[in-house]
């Protein structure tokens, strides 16, 4: 009895695994199987693809076999023009996986597919400029036309690879902590929340030196909207809040004040590109401050091309320091190296929306710029990315997450974490896509 | 499954036969004997986003009918399982968003079901049968691998299932009984996803249930010989359920 026990377990196990490979795990599977619950069917309807074998039928004989051989079963046949390949459109009603297992078996036949469906794995926005900003997407194309300036395959931050995951929220407020914005800028106007001028004391914090608009924009400048650039943030919100003159300067007060200003108005990103070689509490404390409560500081590394990290950039546990990379994912020659750099980003001839206070009304006005600034413009972008999808995220964790996910692009010189690059150039895509987990 | 799964189907051959022996005896007991296997493809709701994915379990098992009364007959089940959703299933509250593609689970399955046979008219009979299942299974864990830091992940699935079957039977065909009635499945699960990764720690947990409760069922209930029975059942619940089971009559 026991070895008839056995055998019938045997035989309910055959049958057992049948049934459990029936429904839709093979690729051969009909569509209605493969898709069901409203996700797209994986190939077109009712449509097969014959590869006709070398030495077979040609394709004329093919379709009058065809036709005769499987009449009821095939609507229409053409040899597609591109790839040669026999199309078939199935009468409807007609079991394709059945009349796929048939044609397979003809002798002339040396496969046949459905006509599977496929969809970019990117995010790439309509902007007018968006080919110039190979920070962003880098197909080594001409990135700079007047100069010539082309750029190294892949060298960029996978934005669009985030983009499929994220393109963040309106409710993420970038502060950005610098010269203003142009508020009236055209592809700025619409992302900006009310801010605070603390050099003149009052609501309007306008740019009236330039850099401001073009890290502003960087980090969220209005996204997929035909014109102007694209800002790495896409959905975030920007808050001005000038804290430095008409040619870029300002002292730790005015800049401890806007720091605060912005973790008090709803700023979860603080953007600071500018620093200083001092270390003082003036600027800690406000750090210190906005950190607590939960924002996420970036802060330039400088241009100085020096081993020195300027602060804030280089408070360590409060600021994520980002040095410049450029179109190759080499290390910027301006950049300040230090063991604070915790990551690179694009910041070498980075296109974005300008302001020059010569022409104040001029709104369309886009141009180059190099510095750590805008370095820290596109790691702030991608934080606010993050935690637009993951807004559970401490800053501490924030800050890891940025680091760990970057690439470590001068491996073949420095592998490792290193004083030039830190972990590396942001990775968007590692950001922001799971891993897989085999 | 190895390991598992064939000394627990010899020991239960072995078991269950002088356990048979005991329906001589004056407690009028009568135990029956069996293994079954099923498979579920159920469609369900998962987190809080409610993604539709479906969840797929195979479940052999070891089967003892125990008669406590002419109409009622209680059931204890132990078995092996597998179990995996047949959709990527996203873990994106993590610090580092992780994806179950298809992984299977798999584990102990144990169970206790109820059967009532109330009333009979003609070849006609009802049967009403209730069945609990829950599962101990092995976690999993994975090498999480960045650029310059690695981790671990590793993840639990944990779910009961109920299952409740009102049938009405026919048996006047010789030896071949056919039924066909409602299904009532309550799956209640959850995944649990877990990583540490350098200094990056996260738990999500994930539950899911089924996404529609009631189904029709159908199936049959085959005479081989003087002892053995054998039964097959098919459900339909948004996706497939089949089970064939094999008894040993004493």
């Amino acid at each position: 009895m026991k070895t008839k026990n056995l055998l019938l377990l045997g035989l309910a196990g055959i049958f057992f695994f049948w049934a459990a490979e029936r429904p839709g795990n093979s690729q051969d599977s009909p569509n209605k199987e493969i898709a069901p619950y409203g996700v797209p069917a994986c190939f077109v309807p009712g449509q097969l693809v014959v590869k006709l074998a070398s030495d077979g039928r040609t394709a004329a004989s093919a379709n009058e076999f065809l036709y005769s051989r499987y009449r009821g079963q095939i609507q229409s046949l053409r040899r597609e023009k591109y790839s040669g390949y026999l199309l078939i459109d199935a009468t409807p009603g007609t079991d394709l996986a059945e009349l796929k297992k048939s044609l397979v078996a003809e002798k002339w036949v040396q496969d046949v597919s459905f006509n599977y469906l496929a969809s970019m794995n990117a995010q790439i926005p309509n902007e007018q400029f968006f080919s110039y900003q190979y920070a962003l997407l880098n197909n080594g194309q001409v990135f700079y036309p007047e100069k010539n300036l082309r750029g190294t395959m892949a060298a960029d931050i996978k934005a669009t690879e985030g983009w499929t995951w994220s393109t963040g929220s309106s409710g993420i407020i970038i502060a950005i902590i610098d010269t203003g914005i142009a508020v009236g800028h055209e592809d700025l106007k619409n992302k900006i929340v009310p801010g605070y001028d603390f050099v003149n004391d009052d609501t309007d914090a306008q740019d009236d030196n330039g850099h401001g608009t073009l890290v502003a924009s960087l980090a969220a400048a209005e996204t997929n909207n035909g014109i102007g650039i694209a800002g790495v943030g896409w959905n975030a919100s920007l808050l001005p809040v000038k804290v430095l003159d008409d040619q870029g300067n300002g002292n730790y007060l005015t800049i401890a004040a806007g720091i605060k200003y912005a973790a008090d108005h709803g700023a979860k990103v603080l953007n600071l590109s500018l620093g200083g070689d001092n270390d003082s509490f003036i600027l800690k404390d406000a750090c210190q401050y906005a950190f607590d409560k939960g924002c996420s500081l970036v802060a330039a590394a400088g241009d100085d091309g020096s081993d020195a990290v300027q602060f804030p950039a280089a408070y360590d546990l409060l600021c994520t320091a980002v040095g410049a990379s450029d179109a190759s994912d080499k290390l910027a020659d301006f950049s300040n190296r230090g063991p604070q750099i915790d990551v690179v980003a694009p910041g070498v001839w980075v296109y974005g929306a300008a302001f020059d206070p010569a022409r104040p009304t001029e709104l369309r006005f886009y141009d180059w710029g190099n510095g750590t600034s805008l370095a820290a413009a596109h790691v702030s972008g991608a934080i606010a990315l993050l935690i637009a999808y993951k807004p559970l995220l401490t800053n501490q964790q924030i800050m890891a997450i940025i680091k760990y996910t970057a690439d470590d692009v001068n491996a073949s010189e420095k592998p490792g974490i290193d004083m030039d690059m830190g972990y590396g150039r942001i990775n968007l895509q590692t950001l922001l896509s799971p891993y897989n987990l085999d | 499954m190895k390991n598992w799964f064939l000394p627990l189907v010899l020991l239960s051959t072995f078991i269950s036969i002088p356990a048979a022996e005991s329906t001589s005896q004056p407690i009028e007991l009568t135990f029956t004997p069996g293994l079954e296997f099923s498979y579920h493809s159920i469609a369900i709701l998962c987190g809080e986003q409610k993604t539709a994915n479906s969840f797929n379990l195979l479940s052999p098992k070891l089967t003892l009918q125990v008669d406590i009364s002419d109409f009622i007959t209680l059931e204890v089940l132990a078995g092996y399982h597998f179990a995996f959703a047949k959709d990527p299933v996203y873990f994106n509250a993590l610090p580092l968003s992780l994806n179950w593609d298809r992984q299977k689970f798999q584990g102990l399955l144990l169970g206790i079901a109820l059967a009532a046979e109330p009333f009979a008219f003609g070849d006609f009979f009802m049967k009403a049968r209730g069945e609990f299942v829950f599962v101990l299974e092995k976690d999993k864990a994975w090498e999480v691998t960045l650029p310059l830091v690695s981790g671990q992940a590793t993840g639990e699935n944990a779910f009961t299932l109920i299952t409740l079957d009102v049938t009405l039977h026919f048996q006047g065909l010789s030896g071949l009984t056919f039924f066909l009635g409602p299904r009532l499945n309550l799956l209640h699960g959850k995944f649990i996803a877990a990583e540490t990764v350098a200094d990056l720690q996260g738990q999500q947990e994930m539950s899911y249930k089924q996404k529609n409760l009631i189904g029709p069922l159908a199936g049959a209930v085959l005479e081989i010989g003087d002892n053995w029975e054998l039964t097959f059942k098919a459900s339909m619940l948004a996706r497939t359920e089949l089970s064939l089971a094999v008894v040993y009559v004493f």
